[in-house]
């Protein structure tokens, strides 16, 4: 297990090589940045964290599916969707409670956010006194 | 040696890492002349959980597989609202910690039923860390008791309930220097002794027949292959779309297709159906087909504790295209040659263009990725390691 063989191929090489070309290729703007964008939204966020706003917000209404196949999927559809319609008034005044305090943390946090920054500024001017006084805080 | 398995899920058609290791380990044992026997549940799917499989005895492949049923039916709804503060990077009570592994095939049958095999075996090997037969069967002769956690860092890996299951075995037994590393990072201090054993690999039965395989399936046009579970856990979805911005959005003139097999759903916008190739479940012959008939095995998991899939591409002849967020896999690829690692969809459609470009590299890389698995992790060596841990550490 100590004693690999060697490579015939240097891989770390090869990877240089692919992260140069991006690179060449990203300044001279070769990427078609907006058909990226698109694909990726269109597939969802996989990669990236939402943010938190995109979370707050309860949906009650969610896509059907089925796991079944052939015409039971169309049946087992629509029973869920007759047991949707029948609950909505039930869920969604607790979707739209639970909606109001996501978005009161959300808030919060982000407020929390401003003053810790706020905070952290007031440091590091304290510790190097030539450095230029920091953008006063909008709030969140 | 008398060895027992203990694993969540037991049988050729169960697709799962963990799983497929411990039934080889089983099998091969039991070639080389030890007593084998498995204490799994009835369980096939590790999302519901549900009895599918027979209980009882019974010999497979020379191998004595006892299955126990699932005693606690899982809680869809509780495993959401735990997943929800998971995915929060919020920590779990040890309460909610206990609810979550009792919620993964939960068997009060296996707990006694490894209670009384560890009065008859050398030692107990259990795989993986996570779920309920690890972490409450270790408790019960954890002196006895090693196990193979194919560990990733994830949060699972922070639980103390889970942490306290790794520290009271007799031994830990890695698949990778990059998981080593890692369980020594987040067990620090408290490790208990631990070996690096691998999971094993042998020349494939049969030469694959890409050409052949490309008559039968009627496919065309470049590919690049993933097996496995289609699944978040897995990046699949990142996968497919970075197969589709490749071929839709940066490289038209130079279009790839991905070559889907396994289970789970392939959830892709209309945009992209046309990218994939959603092969299902394959015959393992046809999985090496499909490998050998692809640019690359593409394998964009982060949490891997060894990747079967980038070693089965080698041997069909095929690199790897792997996320540098993965230590494991990227190391694998270093240390070996035989793949690439990319961090963004445009160092994989690079990497795409390139081996496309150049098939001399693609067959280099092939080569050098089959010599070193075949070196690190051929079968006798990794039963022999094997062998020699679990009797150094149970110390018999």
């Amino acid at each position: 297990m100590n004693h690999p063989p060697t490579p015939e191929v240097d891989p770390v090489a090869v990877v240089a090589e692919i992260k140069a070309t991006v690179a060449r290729r990203r300044a001279a703007g070769e990427y078609p940045a907006e058909l990226l964008a698109r694909l990726a939204t269109q597939f969802g966020p996989v990669d990236v964290q939402p943010a938190l706003e995109a979370q707050a917000r309860l949906e009650t209404a969610r896509a059907l599916e089925s796991t079944r196949r052939g015409p039971a999927s169309g049946a087992a559809i629509f029973a869920k969707r007759v047991v949707r319609r029948s609950i909505a008034w039930y869920v969604r005044p607790i979707a739209q409670d639970q909606t109001r305090f996501n978005f009161g943390v959300v808030r919060r946090l982000y407020a929390l956010e401003a003053r810790v920054a706020q905070l952290e500024a007031t440091r590091a001017r304290s510790q190097d006194p030539g450095a230029p006084p920091s953008e006063p805080s909008s709030g969140a | 040696m008398k060895l027992a398995f203990v694993v969540p899920r037991y049988g050729h058609d169960i697709v799962g890492g963990a799983e497929t290791q411990l039934r080889e380990y089983a099998e091969h044992l039991v070639g080389a002349g030890h007593a084998i026997e498995v204490l799994t549940t009835c369980a096939r799917d590790h999302f519901t959980w549900r009895n599918e499989l027979p209980a009882g005895a019974r010999t497979e492949q020379g191998v004595t597989v006892r299955r126990f049923p699932v005693t606690q039916a899982k809680d869809h709804g509780l495993m959401a609202d735990l997943h929800a503060i998971l995915d929060a990077d919020l920590p779990l009570d040890r309460d909610s910690q206990r609810a979550w592994v009792e919620n993964t095939g939960h068997s009060t049958g296996l707990l006694e039923g490894i209670e009384k095999a560890a009065a008859k075996v050398d030692a107990l090997i259990f795989a993986p860390y996570l779920f309920a037969s690890t972490v409450f069967g270790v408790h019960i002769a954890p002196r006895r008791s090693l196990v193979v956690p194919c560990l990733h860092d994830e949060a699972y890996a922070r639980f103390d309930l889970i942490q306290d299951a790794l520290c009271a075995a007799a031994g830990l037994l890695f698949n990778s220097p990059a998981e080593m590393r890692l369980g020594e990072s987040l067990l620090d201090g408290r490790i208990p002794p631990h070996r690096l054993v691998g999971d094993g690999f042998a020349e494939l039965a049969r030469p694959p027949d890409p050409d052949g395989w490309r008559r039968r399936r009627r496919v065309d046009g470049a590919l690049v292959a993933f097996a496995g579970r289609r699944e978040a856990a897995k990046n699949f979805p990142l996968l497919a779309q970075w197969v589709a911005a490749h071929t839709l959005a940066i490289a038209p003139d130079r279009p790839i297709r991905l070559a889907a097999m396994g289970r789970g759903p392939i959830d892709v916008p209309s945009a992209a159906r046309g990218v994939v190739l959603d092969l299902g479940v394959v015959a393992e012959d046809e999985k090496y087909d499909a490998m050998a008939a692809s640019l690359a095995v593409a394998q964009l998991s982060l949490y891997e504790s060894f990747s079967y899939v980038i070693a089965e591409g080698w041997l069909s002849g095929t690199p790897a295209i792997v996320h540098a967020g993965c230590p494991v896999t990227r190391e694998h690829c270093e240390r070996g040659g035989g793949g690439v690692w990319v961090e963004s969809v445009e160092e994989f459609s690079e990497a795409v263009s390139m081996l496309l470009a150049d098939p001399a590299l693609r067959a280099r890389m092939a080569v050098a990725g089959r010599a070193y698995i075949l070196a690190e992790y051929g079968w006798p060596a990794v039963i022999e390691r094997l062998v020699a841990a679990a009797a150094d550490l149970v110390g018999r």
